[in-house]
């Protein structure tokens, strides 16, 4: 009986031989193609990972069309994927995301209490250790007026779950499109 | 966290995700629809026009609970022009090329846009508004059919959109004056 040498010179040979089988049975994770760069794979991915791209594929092979309806500007615009174009892209271009949702992060902190040894009222329990009294606050209080302005900015940036939802359903598509680019066809 | 926080916690996710697996659905439709009605496909033309209708149904009577993300939807159409304007191509579509004055337009148009659903996203929707939202809508859709058309379809939309408004703001401030 033979048996294959899995030490041997032949094992690189075996192991392209299970590469074959496995890509024979038609179901691969991996979309990296030859010679692409994880990047390229990105970018050119792009689409098929994203709301308006993925729906539109799944219409077109159900329904038996070729349509492509989410590459519109206005569509694209909310239907696309625009963490992955940041992942692929530009710096400048992560840089204005940043700048939307920062005045909500902002603001959120700001007159938060972050004290040690202290306690405010706003603090409710009623056997807590520390001295009672002022403490000090994240920006201070006396920043209620800016706190107030950029809350205003921040609901207009950020407008809510709504908005933070549709970039956490990006970001999972993002993840995937990441994963599968990692791993060749 | 008490068990009862928990479980308001669990319930009002599966809820939240269980709305935008309907709204992804609802898209499909559309997609569907559009896709049949408009373009050669193996299936008659009647259903696509069935399909939009069946969309155009669930829109409207959907409408008070939609309504509520519309400006997360459009602030995120802000970014994507945004995108649009730094990159030149139209997003996740290097072969669709954007100009900056397109870009910059629909930049202006969806911030616009954002800001006046707040309102409507704030109050109860009377007639005008739902008529308002409805043919936004349609309109935002319709140029994707009749890209030749887009120019009017978005002045219609977002004329629409704002005129609504304009005339909540009005009736509004009659409302406070006749009762002053």
């Amino acid at each position: 009986m033979h048996w294959p040498n899995f030490c041997g010179p032949n094992r690189f040979a075996f192991a392209d031989r299970r590469a074959a089988v496995a890509a024979n049975n038609g179901f691969t994770l991996g979309i990296l193609a030859p010679g692409q760069t994880w990047s390229q794979c990105m970018a050119a991915n792009a689409n098929s990972y994203s709301i308006g791209g993925s729906i539109e594929l799944g219409v077109n092979v159900a329904s038996g069309t070729n349509t492509s309806y989410s590459s519109n500007a206005l569509i694209s615009g909310v239907t696309g994927n625009s963490i992955n174009t940041f992942i692929s892209g530009s710096t400048a271009e992560a840089a204005a995301t940043m700048g939307a949702n920062a005045p909500g992060l902002i603001s959120t902190g700001m007159g938060s209490a972050t004290t040690f040894g202290r306690r405010p009222s706003t603090i409710m329990s009623l056997n807590l250790a520390g001295t009672p009294g002022r403490s000090t606050f994240a920006l201070s209080q006396a920043s209620r007026g800016v706190k107030a302005v950029l809350g205003q900015i921040g609901d207009v940036l950020s407008l809510g779950m709504s908005f933070a939802t549709r970039t956490a359903v990006d970001v999972g598509f993002t993840g995937a499109e990441a994963f599968n680019c990692a791993i060749h066809r | 966290m008490s068990l009862d926080n928990v479980g308001n916690q669990v319930k009002s996710g599966i809820k939240r995700t269980g709305a935008w697996l309907l709204g992804l659905a609802w898209l499909g439709l559309v997609f569907a629809g559009m896709a049949i009605a408009f373009n050669p496909s193996p299936h008659s033309p009647k259903l696509g026009w069935g399909l939009l209708g069946i969309a155009a149904l669930v829109l409207v009577f959907t409408m008070d609970k939609w309504v509520k993300v519309l400006p997360g939807l459009l602030a995120y159409g802000v970014l994507g022009s945004i995108l649009m304007l730094l990159s030149g191509h139209a997003v996740n579509h290097p072969d669709v090329l954007v100009s900056k004055l397109q870009a910059a337009v629909l930049m202006i148009l969806f911030a616009i846009a954002a800001g006046l659903s707040v309102t409507f996203a704030k109050q109860k929707l009377t007639v005008p508004d739902r008529v308002a939202l409805f043919v936004f809508i349609f309109c935002f859709f319709w140029q994707a059919v009749a890209p030749h058309l887009m120019i009017l379809s978005l002045a219609i939309g977002f004329s629409c959109l704002a005129c609504a408004w304009i005339y909540g703001l009005l009736r509004g401030r009659l409302t406070k004056n006749a009762r002053a």
